[in-house]
This record gives C-alpha cells, structure tokens and sequence, in this order.
C-alpha cells in the first residue's frame, strides 16, 4: 500500500439524489442519435443463450478455470493480472455453465471488496483510480458469489450519485468527467444491485431487467 | 540514410549479423537496452557492446523490426526459406526488440523440440527479454516449456526477484514464481520456505501479499506438520514485519480442520530449517504462551501494532486484517 492512495475526492456540492428522469432524457437523445451497440449486446447475450450447444463446454470451462490466479481473480490468459472486467466475464460464464462451485468464493470476494477506496467508489484493480462502471463489473460478481454484503453500499451509492450531470444527465466515469451511455448503463445498473427501488431489479449475469428473464424462463445460478 | 530497400536490406542483415556476433563473442551478455539515438552518426553498427551490456541505437529500429518480422511470418506461410541458424538469429532479434511477439517464441518451441536449439540459449535470451520488458507475458509463458529440464530453482527465483524489482507490482513476475514453486519445487519445503522468506523483504504490496498466502497454500498442502514451524517464525515479535503472511497462515490452520489429530501427533516431533532444530520444548511453550492463532488474540494483536509506535503503512495493513478477520472469517463462524 503506497503512501499516496490512488482516489478520487467527492466535492460537497457532487449530485446526491438519483436524477432519474435527466437519465431517461439523455438516453432519448442518445437513442435518436443511431447508436445501438446497448442493443447489440443485449440480442448478443439471448443468442449465445440459445446457441450454447455449438460450443464445447467442457473445453471453454477448462480454459476459463486456467486463468484463475492465485488471488481468486481471473486474467485475460493463464498468468495475466487479475482484473475486474475479466472477473465478471468469468463469474458470469460459470453461472451460466454451472461451474460457479470452481470458484474460491472467499478468496474471490476479499479482492473484489478490496476494490472500494475511501471515497467509496471502485477501481478494477489495485493502485487504480476508481470508475463508475466498476460499480457493475465489481458488484455484479459479488452478488453472483453471495458477497456482495461485503462492500459497504452507502459508501458506494454516495460515489455513484456523485458521478452524474446534474444538466445533460447521464453519468461520468468519475465525478466532474463527461457521461457516456456506456457509464450511464453500469451506474443505474449498479444502484439496482444496491437496491434502489426507484429502478428495477437487475440480474447480475447477464445485466438485464430480472422480469425480462423471468418472462422468458431464465434463472442463472448464484451462490448463496 | 539507408532509403532504398537494397539498402535496407543489406543494413538489416548486417544489423542481424552483428547481433548473433555479439552473443558469440561475449557470452556474458547481462542485459539489452534502446539507446536513444534519433539518427544514425558515422557509417558504423548500432549495436553498441559496453561492460556486458548490449545497446540497440533507436534509428535502426524502424528498418530492423518491420524487416525481420516480415521475413519470419514469409517464413510461416511458407513463402520464404530460412534455414536453422537464419530463424535462430532473426527469433532473437526479434524477441530482444519485441518479446511479446507470441510467434517468434514458438517458432523457437519448434527448433527446441527438433534438437537445431539448446534449452540453456532459450533460457538465457529470455531472462534477456526480462532485463528490458520485466512485465512481457509471453517470454514468461515461454519459460513454462523448459519444465522437464534440470535448471536450477533458485536461478528461476533469481529471473522472478531482478525482474520484480525493475516494475512496481510486476503481477506476472509474482505469478511466475508460484508457477516455480508448483511445478519446479513441488514442495520441497526448505526451499520454499527458505526462498519465500527472502522474498517478503521486497517492498510490501497487496499483490505480494496474494503471492505469500497462494505460496503457503502450495507448501503447505505437501506437510502439515510445517504449520507450527510457520506459527513459530511468524508470530514471535519483531522477527516478521508483515502482517499478511500471518493472515493466510490463520486462514489456513482454522481451514485444516480434518488433519486436527495429525497436528497433534506431530507437535513433538523436532522441527529442522537450514539445520536449526525446533525442539519440543519449543513447540509447548507455543501452546503454553497462548501463541497459537485464536480470533481473540489476533485482534489483540491487531491492537497492539495499531497503539504502537510502528509505520503508516504496518497500521494500514493492521486496518486491512482486522477488516479481513471481520468480512471473511466472521462469515464462518
């Protein structure tokens, strides 16, 4: 641990109540503007689900389980540094294969939840600055392992709030930066996770409204 | 300036050439570098050779790289020859200027396996590569290949500590040295513990505490019996500044529930490191002295480093274990 802690200071006057309705109008806006890769990902993730036994699952498995590292995380190959965005992909494919009994759930969980800095925001991995659409990657594996009790969730509403425009809507990476829907989607995303009920209930695995999955019948795994 | 690709050309292979000369004249070679040299001052080589240190001038890596690269994926698709000694020289050009170029690695896989390359000169160039790029993932990987070869562990350790100390937190270096311990040591305790011991004396970092707890977990699932050893060095004040080795070795004994009888029995029997005996009396006075790791002690503990008068940083990592101790192990009771 340096000296100098890698964090981001929350101004007394940053955004503390969720501006939901300047979301809904900055993702309008955004919509008219022909950028539907949030869509593309969406039918992405419902083809793969009805697709699955194109792959080889046990193969996809054994090289998923082979870039575990010796702190629970996962890199992008057998080896690299664990990072959150790997982590997610990783929790979030074993769910869907069933294989989230592979994983060292306390081991896993004490590195995600070292990710919180004071400020209460997360970062992706350590010596990071934190970033919004951590709330997501970092939450969302959390919650996949049973562990997402282990963030201290105010802290981290506070740092989520604090990353919205209060003019245009829409959240920034970190608080003050420019919104992108990109942070946009994860920062509503991860309120959900922390319970929010203005907005409604997300799925960890596959980031999707939880009635939506219901009405099409899928329930991916979680540990308890 | 070299412009032409005749000229090129004819730079290039000399650039190669000199290279491969280098490496045969002075096998001491330690370490490769760039010189910053926008340009290209007296009609004479870039390769530059000073006390064991090999120096690339930076102007001719513009015409080297992309000429070299070239030739070796011509080589790939087979649309161009090269013979052995070609593919050797110009692999290690390649490598000593990019080492992430996956390729050029297996295609020196391939020369090793047909017996045109010794194991020791793959050995060597990659520790090379490390001199320069600390971090390269695939010149660590490389190094996976050689695990049936008779190398020497701590000259693996040696390649793990220079190259950890030349990048702050070098994950893959650390990563490496589990690998070393899994596959190379494969538990043989005296050197584990003695390697891991020198090892906490680099600078503390979360990445290396991740590394002390995985290499406990790696000598520790050969011989149980070593715990109380562990227990001995580690909780005895003032030896042992780290506070994260002692926080995977009370994970580890409260998670060896099944091997509670072993302990038992093996409590008596002497312990030996580096010839230095453990008698018995030693390991009652553990138990006598309550030193042995109990929630309540450790928060004790915990208390004590915090209302002493030792560093910023040896409190912070107090903080980190007594959230530790309250998040995870709390969990399970």
């Amino acid at each position: 641990m340096s000296a100098q802690l890698k964090d981001v200071i929350i101004k007394p006057d940053a955004p503390s109540s969720l501006l939901l309705d300047k979301h809904a109008d900055y993702i309008a806006a955004y919509g008219s503007k022909k950028d539907d890769y949030v869509s593309k990902s969406v039918s992405s993730s419902v083809l793969v689900q009805g697709k699955m036994d194109t792959i080889n699952v046990d193969k996809a498995v054994e090289f998923v389980l082979s870039c575990m590292n010796f702190d629970g995380g996962f890199g992008c190959r057998p080896g690299s540094e664990s990072h959150a965005g790997q982590i997610y992909c990783c929790t979030g494919f074993l769910s869907l294969t069933g294989q989230l009994h592979q994983l060292n759930a306390d081991l896993l969980g004490w590195w995600l939840c070292e990710r919180q800095l004071p400020s209460g925001g997360l970062n992706g991995r350590p010596e990071k600055l934190p970033d919004v659409c951590y709330s997501w990657w970092v939450l969302a594996s959390l919650k996949i392992i049973g562990r997402i009790h282990w963030i201290d969730k105010a802290k981290l509403r506070r740092f989520i709030l604090a990353c919205q425009d209060e003019e245009t809507g829409g959240f920034a990476d970190r608080p003050g930066d420019m919104v992108d829907p990109f942070h946009t989607l994860f920062g509503v995303a991860g309120l959900s996770l922390l319970g929010d009920e203005q907005i409604k209930a997300v799925n960890p695995v596959l980031c999707m409204p939880e009635d939506v999955l219901q009405r099409i019948g899928l329930q991916p795994d979680l540990l308890s | 300036m070299a412009e032409s690709k005749e000229e090129v050309d004819v730079l290039v292979q000399r650039v190669v050439k000199d290279i491969s000369s280098a490496f045969k004249r002075h096998p001491n070679i330690d370490e490769i570098g760039l010189i910053q040299c926008p340009e290209a001052r007296y009609n004479r080589s870039p390769i530059v050779l000073v006390e064991n240190k090999l120096g690339v001038e930076s102007w001719c890596v513009k015409f080297l790289l992309p000429y070299v690269h070239n030739k070796l994926l011509l080589y790939r698709q087979r649309k161009h020859w090269l013979d052995r000694e070609a593919l050797v020289d110009i692999t290690c050009t390649l490598l000593l200027l990019n080492p992430d170029f996956t390729t050029a690695w297996n295609v020196r896989k391939e020369l090793l396996q047909c017996g045109a390359l010794n194991p020791e000169r793959d050995l060597y160039l990659s520790k090379l590569a490390l001199t320069k790029f600390p971090k390269s993932p695939e010149t660590w990987i490389h190094r996976w290949a050689f695990s049936g070869t008779g190398r020497l562990i701590h000259q693996e350790m040696k390649v793990c500590s220079d190259a950890a100390c030349r990048y702050p937190s070098n994950y893959n270096a650390w990563s490496h040295r589990i690998w070393v311990l899994q596959h190379m040591a494969k538990g043989d305790i005296k050197v584990g513990l003695l390697d891991e011991a020198a090892a906490v004396k680099l600078p503390r970092s979360f990445l290396i505490e991740g590394f002390i707890g995985q290499a406990f977990r790696v000598i520790l699932d050969v011989n149980f019996a070593f715990i109380f050893l562990l227990i001995f060095f580690l909780f005895r004040p003032g030896f042992y500044a780290s506070l994260s080795p002692r926080r995977h070795v009370f994970y580890l004994y409260h998670h060896l529930e099944d091997s509670r009888v072993d302990r038992r029995r093996h409590v008596g029997v002497p312990m030996e490191v580096d010839g230095v005996s453990f008698p018995d009396h030693d390991s009652k006075r553990l138990r006598r002295g309550g030193l042995l790791p109990s929630l309540q002690n450790e928060h004790t503990f915990i208390n004590s480093t915090l209302n002493s008068s030792c560093n910023p940083e040896q409190k912070n990592f107090a903080l980190v274990y007594r959230k530790w101790l309250d998040t995870v192990v709390s969990a399970h009771q």
